[in-house]
């Protein structure tokens, strides 16, 4: 019930920020891109791969979302709206840029570092592994990223995304399997 | 156990570690820095809209006319449905009768049981074989009109 309440409470606060950025409150456009930069930076990266090109895209999809603010209807949820445009967004962005694909850098992330623990085959297999998944077309890496990690329903993530659950299973399928070799390459 | 195979496919733990490990971390002031950076280049068209006169949004209109259109809408099927009722068939007999659905009409409930039973056993409740023929009936539409539980042969 406590749950419940605290959800319609955060709808009706959400509401309230977006009839005042409709307004042009900066303040009200501020705690909105505060409530989902994180989330937003997460799929972004996912889409993009390349960290800077996913900031660029999060602040892209935040831009457009203001200037179509007035189409959005305030009792809706924000979240399935603002994801639905990021997504588009990044897919459009590769297809006009036809991404030149890089090898991440990955130099600051500690998790990803080979520990002392790792040989040089878990290095290895982190190398194809990433590789794979730069490999993957954006779109599937996204869906794989969200049912695997975010644990969502194949029926959940095509609602987010706008697409048919059939499409969502299509890329589910032919993305684990590319993935699965990466991993399985070194075993044998 | 098999699965049902429109249920999703069963999560790979191997690969969802993989794809945790391969996920850079995000930070608090990274996120702080893409917020303050998106502000920034919003605030030209935030004050844009602040000095822009607004026309009402699309979704307020269909939120003020579906409280008319819907009540209207449904009085309008509803007394569509009983025209449709009440509207004179010809019977063949040369008069016209007005056909009037009762739902309490005892008559009407059992010739539905009686053709129910027909249709199931292809006799009447007398046992009298051939009653089917009553359902199938000619090709001038009579038999539409005729008792199924009766035979005129």
């Amino acid at each position: 019930m406590d749950e419940r309440q605290d959800a319609e409470q955060e709808r009706a606060h959400e509401r309230e920020l977006v009839l005042r950025v409709q307004g042009g409150e900066t303040e009200a456009f501020d705690l909105l891109v505060r409530g989902y930069v994180r989330r937003a930076r997460s799929v972004a990266r996912r889409l993009m791969h390349d960290p800077d090109d996913a900031d660029d895209l999060v602040q892209d999809a935040f831009l457009r979302a203001l200037e179509r603010i007035d189409s959005f209807d305030p009792d809706r949820a924000f979240g399935p709206w603002f994801f639905r445009l990021l997504v588009n967004a990044g897919l459009d962005t590769h297809r006009k840029r036809k991404v030149r694909r890089t090898e991440a850098e990955r130099d600051d992330v500690a998790s990803t570092r080979p520990t002392p623990l790792e040989d040089a085959e878990h290095a290895e297999i982190r190398r194809r592994f990433d590789a794979a998944l730069a490999e993957l077309p954006p779109r599937q890496r996204l869906i794989v990223w969200q049912y695997e990690v975010d644990g969502l329903s194949t029926e959940e993530i095509a609602e987010s995304l706008g697409v048919s659950k059939v499409t969502v299973r299509w890329h589910l399928h032919h993305g684990r399997h590319a993935l699965r070799e990466a991993l399985a390459d070194l075993h044998h | 156990m098999t699965r049902h195979p429109f249920e999703d496919p069963a999560r790979d733990p191997r690969l969802g570690e993989a794809l945790r490990r391969s996920e850079t971390p995000l930070s608090p002031e990274g996120d702080d820095a893409v917020r303050a950076r998106i502000v920034w280049e919003a605030r030209g068209r935030l004050a844009a809209r602040r000095t822009a006169p607004r026309g009402r949004p699309w979704w307020s209109w269909m939120a003020d006319w579906s409280r008319v259109a819907l009540p209207m809408g449904l009085a309008a099927s509803v007394a569509a449905g009983a025209l449709v009722l009440r509207t004179p068939v010809d019977d063949g007999s040369g008069a016209e009768a007005g056909v009037e659905l009762s739902l309490g009409d005892a008559g009407a409930g059992a010739d539905t049981v009686a053709m129910s039973y027909v249709l199931l056993t292809g006799t009447t409740a007398d046992g009298e074989i051939g009653a089917a023929d009553h359902v199938l009936g000619t090709g001038d539409g009579a038999w539409l009109l005729n008792d199924p539980t009766t035979t005129s042969r």
